[in-house]
């Protein structure tokens, strides 16, 4: 909070100013936004028209041309099976973005559950929160490499590891915006029209602790992707032949010398799918936080 | 006399070990129109909320009775107090420009009341939050009901605040410093509209707040709170003129007159004390020009001095004529 009634005041004219340009507006001419939306538009076009764009069947082997430099068929070589690098990593952004959107989706409805519970509820507060430190205890990367590895390889069991990894982290931030909306004073104006407690935090707190959540899920986007290769490439992830990022990686770990580009592009693939999500959310956190961009000028 | 709408007596609300109420008592009857005065930290508004126990954690009702209606209110349980919250007993606060939810128009929150205590359809909802935003003298109210609180300006989103709290025809509404956050033009019309609309609804307002001019203008009785306790209380005009406590009395000498050119207001010397040490005996008494020893000792009881009129001052009970 603003501290002296002229800054409230300021802030308020600046609130209002950014508020009468409407958000679709003011997301596009940011520029951070706007090319992290293009990066992440591009991966989701790939995985959405992989079978339009690929020019092979992602597990199509051709004994005749294994390793092979790229050419004019093969844009980006093949691998020590022969298959086509390029149409492996189109396909691989599907399995990429399908574990992300689910474990997006996942940490959305169990973190907003299990820190709009902790937020609200004073008595639940210390119990969950303390479980949740628990678990952020361990790297998020290794429990989830360790969760993996117990329940076996499947994309199911990455995207429960991913999420049981990363739910404590989006619990806690959800849990510090509804601490800070549930005092503000149109829960106790609701609080004294007779609203319930379910009403409350559905109607006026959860909705109004939205946008770090949203923030914070294309984080866990961006964290997704990149773990799921992590667990791929030491495999726990989905099991070859399925062509993921991390599957394509580890595999062409054996050949660096002789054929470096079927690690490489997979590589490109995930960076620029995890730069295009940070950037998102970097802009997504400017346009809808603008209390944040005020004290940072 | 009859049995009166609201019975308050002997509430206590304490914070922890601190007694931020301490023994409040009081009546209201319908129609009526109290008002609550003190200085910031008086007690005024945790009285308010304890009568809607809206008390947070750690807060609690330690001790009395509200009697609503002739109801116990504090023997009822939540799922009771809630139907009760909104619909026979309402209130508004201090920040207008806080009080209403940003991502909903300020129809949906009218209705909002209105559906869940009236359990009125969406259609007539609507219908009836117009005819609220009309009440309260919103200019084109048919358009307004549309937009969000973002829109309107401070007198307005507290017009809409008072809109929702008469949604469900209160029979008691309190208004906590309702025109404490407005610049005075606006205050003015907010008190203007308060009255006009109790006088019009008939029902009972109890107006908390530090402005004694808005208490002049506009409470038929009035009690004076300091730290947690009734230091007077009467009705407005004998009050006004013959402050019977020296905390009242000071109150009301520090408020500019138009026919008296002061150089400096007197001020009453002093800051109100912490809940967690007010001083034993009066807690006035450290702030008190007429202190005297047995000030630190005695709790004053309150004397009825006039008809309807009591203050607790050792004053009129001690070491003075009165006894």
């Amino acid at each position: 909070m603003t501290d002296t009634p002229m800054n409230e005041a300021r802030f308020q004219l600046f609130l209002d100013r950014i508020r009468r340009s409407s958000l679709p507006k003011r997301l596009f001419t940011h520029r951070l936004f706007l090319t992290g939306f293009i990066l992440f538009l591009g991966v989701l076009t790939m995985a959405v028209l992989a079978s339009y764009l690929a020019p092979h069947a992602p597990n199509q082997n051709n004994f005749r041309y294994r390793l092979g430099e790229p050419n004019a068929t093969h844009w980006l070589g093949t691998d020590n099976f022969g298959r086509d690098v390029l149409s492996r990593v189109i396909y691989g952004s599907q399995v990429s973005l399908r574990i992300g959107f689910m474990v997006v989706i996942m940490n959305a409805v169990f973190g907003t559950l299990i820190g709009a519970s902790a937020g609200y509820f004073r008595k639940l507060d210390n119990p969950i929160m303390r479980v949740m430190d628990g678990l952020m205890a361990f790297p998020a990367i290794l429990l989830a490499i360790a969760l993996a590895a117990t329940l076996g390889p499947s994309e199911f069991n990455a995207v429960l590891a991913l999420t049981v990894a990363y739910t404590p982290r989006t619990a806690r931030i959800v849990r510090a915006s509804v601490l800070v909306v549930r005092e503000m004073d149109y829960v106790q104006a609701a609080l004294a029209s007779g609203a319930g407690h379910t009403r409350i935090l559905f109607r006026h707190v959860l909705v109004n602790s939205m946008a770090p959540l949203i923030v914070q899920l294309t984080f866990i986007f961006a964290v997704a992707v990149l773990a799921e290769a992590v667990l791929s490439f030491i495999g726990v992830g989905p099991p070859p032949p399925t062509p993921t990022w991390g599957n394509i990686i580890s595999e062409g770990r054996n050949y660096i010398r002789e054929a470096p580009w079927i690690s490489l592009y997979p590589g490109i693939a995930i960076a620029i799918t995890v730069l295009g999500l940070n950037l998102l959310g970097d802009g997504l956190r400017d346009v809808l936080d603008p209390r944040m961009k005020v004290e940072t000028r | 006399m009859t049995t009166p709408l609201l019975s308050v007596k002997g509430l206590s609300t304490a914070f922890g070990s601190a007694t931020v109420v301490d023994r409040v008592s009081f009546d209201l009857a319908a129609g009526e129109v109290l008002g609550i005065v003190g200085e910031s930290g008086s007690g005024k508004s945790v009285t308010a909320l304890s009568i809607m126990r809206l008390i947070a954690h750690p807060g609690r009702i330690s001790t009395g009775s509200v009697h609503f209606e002739g109801e116990d209110l504090l023997a009822k349980p939540e799922s009771e107090m809630r139907k009760i919250r909104g619909a026979r007993i309402s209130m508004i606060f201090q920040e207008p420009m806080t009080s209403l939810n940003p991502v909903f128009t300020i129809g949906d929150q009218i209705m909002e009341t209105l559906r869940q205590h009236q359990g009125m359809d969406r259609a007539a909802a609507k219908r009836r939050a117009v005819e609220l935003l009309k009440l309260v003298e919103i200019p084109s109210a048919e358009r307004r009901v549309d937009e969000y609180p973002h829109q309107l300006s401070g007198g307005m989103r507290q017009r809409v605040m008072i809109s929702i709290a008469l949604a469900c025809s209160p029979k008691l509404l309190i208004a906590d410093e309702p025109t404490t956050a407005l610049d005075v033009t606006i205050q003015a019309q907010i008190l203007d509209l308060l009255r006009g609309l109790q006088k019009e609804l008939g029902m009972a307002v109890i107006l908390i707040t530090h402005d004694l001019g808005v208490v002049a203008e506009f409470v038929q009785r009035v009690i004076v709170m300091y730290a947690g306790r009734v230091a007077e209380t009467g009705p407005v005009g004998g009050l006004f003129r013959t402050p019977q406590h020296p905390y009242a009395e000071g109150l009301l000498k520090s408020v500019p007159q138009l026919d008296h050119v002061v150089d400096r207001l007197p001020a009453i010397e002093g800051t109100i004390p912490s809940p967690h040490d007010f001083p034993p005996g009066c807690r006035f008494h450290p702030r008190c020009s007429y202190a005297k020893a047995p000030c630190a000792a005695i709790v004053p009881k309150l004397i009825e001095l006039m008809p309807e009129h009591r203050a607790a001052c050792i004053r009129h009970t001690g070491y003075e004529d009165r006894q």
